[in-house]
C-alpha cells in the first residue's frame, strides 16, 4: 500500500464513521440544500466540538466569499491520524456539503477532495463508534 | 564575675516580669505574634520529621573537622560553604584554608583563605555568588583569665582579625571591611559575628560576642558605613550578643539576639518591628526563599542557665507568621558547653545543615521516610503516600500569585511566588499590566474556559484525588474539570496543545513529581492576568507533609515570557468536613443567569417539587448474565477490574433509542430492551414535547449544544470515550467531554433531595461481578439525546456494568421517571475497550454551532 492510499484510507475513516456530534445537525443544516464549491483554503480550525475549514470562493461576478465548512471534532480527526499539515492554507479543494439554515456562507461537509485525490467523506454528524 | 552574671540574669528576669505585666509594651508591635517572652512556653514538643546524616562532608586526607559555626548555601541552591576553624577552635598559627565549598554529594570542591582568618564565625553568599565571612576574634596576646566582656574593643597588640572579607566564588579577595585587628566604636569591628547583604546591596554586620559592645552596622554596597544601632542590654532597642543575621522575603532583618534568648526583627533602617522568643536562644538563624525559618540553639541549659526548660536543637517554622512547626533536638542531654548546631542553613530541597562548635562537626538533616511525620502518612498498598481524598488550597493565589492588596472581588493575599516577583520579560510585564486592567472580561475564566495547570490546583473549590498504581486522577468541582496524571511511565501521546496540558507523573521517594507539557497559550495563572505562552513547562511536586496537608509546588519555565524559571508553593488541606465534591457548571450557571438557557417548569427541579420524586426502589430487570466462566480482569480484592478507556457501541442512542435511519444522523439499531416494543412509554404531554424538540428551531435547546454536561445515562452513549478509574472505595468515570461521575462504593446515603446535580448523585455496589450504580438527585435540565427524548427531575437511574470479557462490559440502564413515563424502561449496549488515551474536548473553545442554532430559532420566530 502506498503512503498516499494509506492516508486516503485514514481520511475516509475519519470523516465517514467517526465524527463527534454535540448538537442536532438537522437543526443547523438543511438536507434539502446540497451545495458544491471549489475554493482556496484560508484557514483550518482544529478545534472542538467541531473543526472548521474556511475557503475563499469566487462567484460569477468575481466577488470572493469566504465559506466555512464544518467537519468532525478535532479529537476525532487526530485519533485517525490527521494532522494540521495535511490541509495547508492555499490548497485548492472542492467540497460537497449541505447549506446552513441561517443563510450564512456556511455548510456541513459531505465530501472534500484534495488536489492529489485524497478525500474526506461524510457529514460531521455521521458519528458512531470507531471502526475496527 | 559570678556575681556579675547573677546580677545580669536578675535584670533579665525583672525585665521579663515587667513585660508580662504590661503586654502592651511597644517591644512587641507586630500583630498576631507571640506576646511576652516571659509568658512563652518552651517549644520543645514538636515533631522531628528529619533524619540526621553524620559524616556526610568529607575532609581531605589528613585533615579533621574543627569547630564551625559558619555554614551557608551557594547561589546554586545545592552546594554548601563552610567557615572551619582549622581542625581546632581557632586558626591562629595555622595556614590551613578555612573557607570550604562542598558539592551536594559532600565532596570538597574548593578551599581558600589559608592564614587570613583567626576565627571564621559568620558567612553569607550574596545574590552574585560572592562569599562574605566575618573573623570574630583577633590575635592580641591575652593574659590567662582576661575577661572579654569588660572590653569594648580589642586589647593592645591585635594586628589581625575582627574584620569582614568578601571573596569571589573562586576565592579572590574583593573587599575588606574594618581595621586589621579591630577597633572599638565608633571604629569597627570588635567581635563581628555575622554578615548579611540585602538584595539591594546594603551590607549588615552584627557585632559583639560577649564584649561590652552589641550593635548592628549598616554599610553601603561599596563598604561605606551608613549607620549603626543597638547598645548592649536587654531592653527595648538593646542587644546582647547579636550572634546571627537573616532576612525574609519582605526584607525584614532578623537578628539572633542570643543572650537575650530572642530574635529581634528590624526594618533595614533599624526600626524594631517585632520580638520573637518562641525560637529559643538563637545562635544561628537562616531563612530560605520560601520564608521557612531555621533557628539553632546551642546554649540553653548548658552554656546559658537563664533559659532553663528550653531544649537545645534546631527549630523550624515560618518567618511569615512566627509559628514553630518542627524541632530537631540536640542528641546530647546534659552538658555545660556549647552543643548542637551554632550555625544553620537549608538548601533548595529543604535539607538542613548544622555547623557545630562543641562537637566539631557539620551535620546534614534530611526529611525522609522513617522520620516521625513520614511514619504517620497514609499509604497505598504499594507504599506510596496515599493522596486520596478531598482537598482545597489554603491560599489567595487564585486571585494573584504575587503579594496583592484587596480589589473589588479580589481579596488581599500574600505571595506564593518564591522571591515574590514573577520575572517577566519587559514586553510581557507590559502585557500582564494590560491583562490586569482588562481582567474582568479578558480572564479566560470569565467565559468559563478551562483554567489550565497550575491554576486549577489553587482555585478556591474542592477537588478529589483518586490514586492507582498507573494513574493519579483529580476531579474538580469547578466546571467538572478533571486531570489524568499518568504514572505508568508513558510519555505524551500527541504533540498537541490542550487547555489542561498533558500530565505525566513519577514518584521520587515520597514526592509525586508531575511534568505538565502541551499547554496552549490561552490560559492564565490567576485572576490578576499573570500569563504564559505555549512554551510553558510546569513541574509540579506533591509532598504530603502530614495526613491532612500536601505541600504543592510548581516550577514554572517559559523562556518566551520570563527571564528565568520561577516557583510557587502553597499548602493543600484535606477537607475533612466535605464528603462529596459537588458541581459548579460555570457556563450553565452563566447562561441561566443571563437568560440564554431558560428553565422548563415541567422538567427542571424547583425547591418544593420534591414530593413528586418517588422512592428510589425500581423494577430492575434481573438480567445479570452468568460470567463466571469468562476470563476477566480482576482487582486484588477479587472484584472485576473495569478500569481503562471505553466507548459505548451505542447503536445510535444519541439520536434515538428505537431503530432509526434518517438523513444526517447515524443509523440506529435500537437499544431499547424494555418495553420490547412500542417505543418509550411516554406520558401524553411528554410525547408531544419530544416531537416539538425535534423541530429545527428547538436544536438550540439541547443542553449539549451549549456544551453542558450530558447527564445520566446520556454521558455514556454520546460518541466520545470515557476512562474508568477503579479503586476499592470508588469508581470514577472521566468523560472525554470534560465532565466526571464520582461513584462511592462505601454504602453511604444519597444527598438530600434538595441537592440537584447535572450528573446526579451516583452510589455503587457490587452484585456478584456486576457493578450496580444507582443515580438520584438529577436536576431535570438534560435531554436524553439529540432528538429530544425527555426526562425530568423525577428521573432516577439504575445502571448495571457486567464484564462480558476482558475488553467488553455489557451495559444496561433502567430509567424511572413517573413525571415523563408511564413505567420504567431499559436500554442496553456493550461498552468496548479502546486503544490510546483520553484527549480533551474543550467544547467551549470554538462552539460556533450554538450561535447558528440560535439564528435558526430566532428566524422561526419572525
Amino acid at each position: 500500500m502506498t503512503g498516499r492510499v494509506w492516508l486516503a484510507t485514514i481520511l475516509y475513516c475519519a470523516m465517514a464513521s467517526h465524527a463527534a456530534a454535540h448538537h442536532s445537525f438537522s437543526a443547523e443544516f438543511d438536507i434539502n440544500k446540497p451545495v458544491t464549491l471549489t475554493g482556496t483554503v484560508t484557514m483550518v480550525r482544529w478545534s472542538n466540538p467541531h473543526g472548521w475549514i474556511y475557503i475563499d470562493v469566487k462567484d460569477a461576478n468575481g466577488k470572493v466569499v469566504n465559506w466555512a465548512f464544518e467537519t468532525a471534532a478535532a479529537n476525532q480527526l487526530y485519533r485517525r491520524g490527521w494532522r494540521p499539515e495535511d490541509i495547508p492554507t492555499g490548497t485548492v479543494v472542492t467540497i460537497d456539503g449541505w447549506l446552513a439554515r441561517n443563510g450564512s456562507p456556511m455548510a456541513n461537509t459531505d465530501k472534500l477532495v484534495l488536489p492529489d485525490g485524497r478525500k474526506l467523506l461524510g457529514p460531521a454528524a455521521n458519528a458512531g463508534p470507531p471502526t475496527p | 564575675m559570678a556575681n556579675r552574671v547573677v546580677a545580669k540574669i536578675l535584670i533579665v528576669l525583672l525585665l521579663g516580669a515587667t513585660l508580662v505585666a504590661h503586654p502592651s509594651t511597644p517591644l512587641r508591635t507586630a500583630p498576631g505574634q507571640v506576646e511576652g517572652q516571659g509568658g512563652v512556653q518552651p517549644t520543645n514538643s514538636l515533631p522531628n520529621p528529619y533524619r540526621t546524616v553524620e559524616n556526610y562532608f568529607k575532609m581531605p586526607d589528613g585533615r579533621t573537622w574543627g569547630s564551625t559555626s559558619a555554614v551557608e548555601i551557594d547561589k546554586d541552591g545545592r552546594s554548601i560553604w563552610v567557615g572551619e576553624r582549622c581542625g581546632a577552635n581557632t586558626c591562629a598559627g595555622s595556614n590551613l584554608p578555612s573557607i570550604l565549598k562542598f558539592d551536594a554529594s559532600g565532596k570538597l570542591v574548593r578551599s581558600f583563605g589559608g592564614g587570613m582568618l583567626i576565627f571564621p564565625h559568620g558567612i553569607f553568599v550574596d545574590r552574585d555568588g560572592n562569599i562574605w565571612v566575618t573573623d570574630g576574634q583577633d590575635n592580641a596576646p591575652r593574659a590567662p583569665g582576661t575577661v572579654a566582656s569588660t572590653l569594648a574593643g580589642p586589647p593592645p597588640g591585635a594586628t589581625k582579625g575582627n574584620q569582614v572579607f568578601k571573596f569571589s566564588p573562586e576565592g579572590k579577595l574583593l573587599m575588606t571591611l574594618g581595621t586589621p585587628g579591630g577597633a572599638a566604636a565608633p571604629g569597627f569591628f570588635y567581635q563581628p559575628n555575622d554578615i548579611l547583604v540585602a538584595p539591594n546591596g546594603s551590607i549588615f554586620v552584627s557585632e559583639g560576642h560577649g564584649g561590652a559592645n552589641s550593635r548592628i552596622l549598616k554599610f553601603s554596597k561599596d563598604g561605606k558605613l551608613i549607620k549603626t544601632w543597638g547598645t548592649k542590654g536587654s531592653g527595648d532597642g538593646q542587644l546582647d550578643g547579636p550572634h546571627a543575621l537573616a532576612m525574609d522575603s519582605q526584607g525584614r532583618l532578623f537578628v539572633g539576639d542570643r543572650s537575650n534568648n530572642r530574635i529581634v526583627i528590624f526594618d533595614q533602617e533599624g526600626r524594631q518591628l517585632a520580638v520573637w522568643p518562641q525560637f529559643s536562644r538563637p545562635s544561628g538563624v537562616y531563612i530560605d526563599k520560601r520564608d521557612v525559618i531555621y533557628v539553632a540553639d546551642s546554649e540553653s541549659e548548658s552554656v546559658s542557665r537563664n533559659h532553663d526548660g528550653w531544649k537545645r536543637g534546631i527549630r523550624v517554622g515560618s518567618a511569615r507568621d512566627g509559628s514553630v512547626t518542627a524541632f530537631i533536638p540536640d542528641p546530647v542531654d546534659k552538658t555545660t558547653g556549647t552543643s548542637a548546631a551554632e550555625g544553620v542553613a537549608a538548601d533548595a530541597d529543604g535539607n538542613i545543615y548544622g555547623a557545630e562548635v562543641g562537637p566539631k562537626a557539620l551535620k546534614k538533616y534530611v526529611r525522609a521516610p522513617g522520620a516521625a511525620a513520614a511514619r504517620t502518612l497514609p499509604r497505598t498498598p504499594d507504599g506510596k503516600p496515599d493522596l486520596q481524598g478531598i482537598w482545597q488550597v489554603r491560599s489567595r493565589a487564585a486571585y494573584d500569585l504575587e503579594d496583592h492588596p484587596a480589589r473589588y472581588g479580589m481579596p488581599a493575599g500574600r505571595s506564593v511566588v518564591e522571591g515574590d516577583v514573577i520575572p517577566y520579560q519587559p514586553w510581557a510585564a507590559a502585557k500582564k499590566r494590560e491583562n490586569f486592567e482588562r481582567r474582568t472580561t479578558a480572564d479566560p475564566l470569565a467565559q468559563c474556559y478551562l483554567p489550565g495547570v497550575p491554576r486549577i490546583m489553587y482555585m478556591e473549590y474542592p477537588f478529589q484525588i483518586f490514586q492507582t498504581r498507573d494513574h493519579v486522577a483529580i476531579a474538580f468541582e469547578w466546571q467538572q474539570v478533571f486531570r489524568m496524571i499518568y504514572t505508568n511511565g508513558s510519555r505524551p501521546a500527541l504533540p498537541l496543545p490542550f487547555w489542561m496540558g498533558d500530565s505525566r507523573g513519577r514518584w521520587e521517594g515520597d514526592t509525586l513529581t508531575v511534568d505538565v507539557t502541551n499547554h496552549n497559550d490561552h490560559t492564565w495563572f490567576d485572576m490578576a492576568g499573570n500569563f504564559h505562552s505555549d512554551a510553558l513547562h510546569v513541574v509540579e511536586r506533591y509532598v504530603m507533609v502530614d495526613a491532612d496537608t500536601i505541600r504543592y509546588e510548581a516550577d514554572i519555565d517559559d523562556p518566551k515570557v520570563f527571564t528565568r524559571p520561577w516557583k510557587i508553593s502553597m499548602p493543600l488541606q484535606r477537607q475533612k468536613d466535605v464528603t462529596r465534591v459537588l458541581e459548579y457548571q460555570c457556563r450553565a450557571e452563566m447562561e441561566e443567569a443571563n437568560g440564554d438557557f431558560k428553565p422548563d417548569s415541567r422538567t427542571w427541579y424547583q425547591k418544593g417539587s420534591s414530593s413528586a420524586v418517588p422512592a428510589v426502589a425500581q423494577q430492575v430487570r434481573a438480567t445479570a448474565p452468568a460470567v463466571a466462566s469468562v476470563a476477566l480482569r480482576r482487582m486484588p480484592d477479587g472484584k472485576p477490574d473495569l478500569s481503562g478507556l471505553f466507548q459505548a457501541d451505542a447503536g445510535g442512542a444519541n439520536w434515538g433509542f428505537e431503530p432509526h435511519n434518517e438523513p444526517f444522523t447515524p443509523g440506529g439499531r435500537g437499544v431499547l430492551v424494555d418495553p420490547p416494543s412500542g417505543g418509550l412509554p411516554y406520558q401524553p404531554w411528554a410525547k408531544e414535547e419530544k416531537v416539538n424538540r425535534n423541530l429545527p428551531e428547538r436544536g438550540y435547546d439541547d443542553p449539549t449544544a451549549h456544551c453542558f454536561a450530558g447527564g445520566v445515562p446520556r454521558s455514556l452513549y454520546v460518541p466520545s470515550p470515557f476512562h474508568i478509574v477503579q479503586t476499592p472505595a470508588y469508581v470514577l468515570i472521566l468523560l472525554e467531554r470534560m465532565s466526571w461521575r464520582i461513584v462511592p462504593l462505601d454504602g453511604r446515603p444519597h444527598l438530600p433531595d434538595t441537592m440537584r446535580l447535572w450528573q446526579g448523585d451516583s452510589l455503587g455496589h457490587w452484585e456478584g461481578d456486576t457493578l450496580v450504580i444507582q443515580t438520584t438527585n438529577l436536576n431535570g435540565k438534560t435531554w436524553l439525546n439529540e432528538v429530544g427524548d425527555v426526562v425530568s427531575h423525577a428521573e432516577t437511574v439504575v445502571e448495571r456494568f457486567t464484564p462480558a470479557s476482558a475488553d467488553t462490559i455489557q451495559y444496561e440502564a433502567t430509567v424511572n421517571d413517573p413525571i415523563v413515563f408511564t413505567r420504567p424502561w431499559t436500554i442496553a449496549m456493550p461498552l468496548k475497550r479502546q486503544e490510546g488515551e483520553l484527549l480533551e474536548v474543550a467544547c467551549l473553545e470554538d462552539n460556533q454551532d450554538l450561535q447558528h442554532l440560535k439564528d435558526v430559532r430566532d428566524g422561526s420566530r419572525k
